[in-house]
């Protein structure tokens, strides 16, 4: 059914993608091909539904500014499960502060910027796995 | 427009005090902390001189009665909307039926709350500051209870959310808030001793303290003179020492008139900083010149100014999204 170029790559496209396990149903044929130590087993392939991350962008150019320091909020740490609405930071200029705020309730992952790097407006600060 | 769902009785509304009548006994009362309620006032645009509601003590809840914007500022109080923490300043939206919940007061003693325009009461002899002494102003010149409706001024619109950063309550790693102090008449009648301890030692506020005044407590300090002084003009910031050698500090309520000798006088732009003082705080007293209580004036202008000029920046900016 294929050739042995054509195995040799879509066995390598497999390792490229990572894939361990390829069936392919076609002209009478069934073709398939397992990489990896044994039968991969169902929990290893990636469910179709994953949680979908949502970017926190910066509202506006100024430097990034953590919750948590002299604003009365406990600080928020990655992997901090936040609110939706929850403040996250603050984009500071020279004491004027937009504060940023979680789109949806979800889990937090680290901050992307540093403590008083200067963003520009829609830079992301943060990527939020968001809970369904 | 806001409804006042339970409060402690110490709220008032305040601006920035009712000016020109001192010779008349009418002292000029406003907020403890001028700064916090300019700061509230600027954030959402309104003038200085919009009132605000100063909150002492909580837990106090608030119900939005329309979609409105609103500003909180000054010491943080766990504040949550329908939930959500707020940072100790904000301004913002809240929609129509969610509450506004403070909790307990930390890093300060005064909250001030503000609404579009300022919170609309008859302005009485040329100011909305209630004289709690003198029962009018503000709401029919009494602390806010169950069931008062707060009114804005102006309509709010839709705006993104603001926060700003106040100057800290004290010097960088201190453990005691620093009072810039001017000498007064009797400063000298003081003797060497208490004039080197009152100007380096500290002093704690005592529970005794309210918007009339703070007492401290610490070092004793001994008037070296004979005989009373006879009653005089006395003003906010001015430091008395009654009989028993213990300072007080006159604020906002204060007296208009007193009999005491003054060993000193907080400057104007730190009366904030005993405003946002609770019982229990220390305190220290450094003696300046007049130059320099003029430039602490200046800085403090200029701070506000600045202020004032980036929430424009930002406010042109939004257009541009």
């Amino acid at each position: 059914m294929y050739s042995e170029t054509e195995m040799t790559r879509l066995v390598e496209a497999m390792r490229r993608t990572g894939s361990k396990l390829l069936e392919v149903d076609g002209a009478g044929d069934h073709l398939r091909l397992v990489l990896g130590d044994a039968e991969p087993a169902a929990s290893e392939i990636a469910p179709l539904n994953a949680a979908p991350k949502e970017q926190v962008k910066s509202p506006g150019l100024g430097r990034f500014i953590a919750v948590g320091r002299d604003d009365g909020l406990e600080p928020v740490s990655a992997g901090a499960a936040v609110s939706e609405g929850q403040v996250l930071g603050y984009i500071d200029d020279d004491g004027v502060r937009l504060p940023f705020c979680a789109p949806a309730a979800g889990t937090l992952t680290a901050a992307l910027v540093a403590e008083g790097q200067v963003t520009g407006y829609g830079d992301v600060l943060f990527e939020l796995e968001v809970v369904q | 427009m806001i409804e006042v769902i339970s409060i402690p009785p110490l709220a008032t509304i305040q601006d920035l005090g009712r000016f020109g009548y001192w010779a008349q006994g009418l002292g000029r009362a406003g907020a403890m902390d001028p700064l916090a309620h300019r700061v509230a006032n600027l954030l959402l645009g309104n003038d200085e001189e919009a009132a605000t509601l100063e909150i002492p003590l909580t837990p106090a809840q608030f119900r939005f009665v329309e979609d409105s914007n609103f500003a909180l500022v000054g010491a943080a109080s766990k504040a949550t909307l329908d939930g959500v923490s707020l940072p100790r300043v904000w301004a913002g939206n809240a929609r129509a039926g969610q509450v506004l919940t403070l909790g307990p007061l930390t890093q300060g003693a005064q909250v001030y709350l503000s609404l579009p325009g300022g919170i609309d009461v008859p302005r009485v002899l040329g100011s909305r500051s209630t004289q709690l002494r003198e029962a009018f102003g503000g709401i029919e010149g009494r602390v806010l209870e169950a069931g008062d409706i707060l009114r804005p001024v102006s309509a709010s619109t839709q705006m993104r959310p603001l926060s700003y950063s106040l100057p800290p309550l004290r010097p960088l790693g201190g453990a005691d808030i620093v009072l810039r102090v001017l000498p007064s008449a009797e400063t000298e009648e003081f003797s060497q001793a208490s004039r080197d301890a009152f100007f380096s030692q500290t002093y704690t506020i005592t529970p005794a303290s309210n918007r009339q005044g703070y007492r401290l407590q610490g070092p004793e300090l001994t008037r070296q003179a004979t005989g009373e002084l006879r009653s005089h003009g006395i003003a906010p910031g001015i430091v008395q020492v009654p009989g028993g050698g213990q300072p007080i500090i006159q604020l906002a309520d204060s007296a208009t008139m007193g009999g005491y000798p003054k060993i000193a006088c907080v400057i104007e732009p730190d009366l904030w900083r005993i405003g946002q003082a609770r019982a229990g705080d220390n305190v220290r007293f450094e003696l300046i010149t007049l130059a320099e209580a003029r430039d602490a004036e200046i800085e403090e202008t200029a701070l506000l100014e600045n202020c004032r000029r980036l929430l424009d920046l930002h406010e042109f900016q939004k257009g541009w999204s």
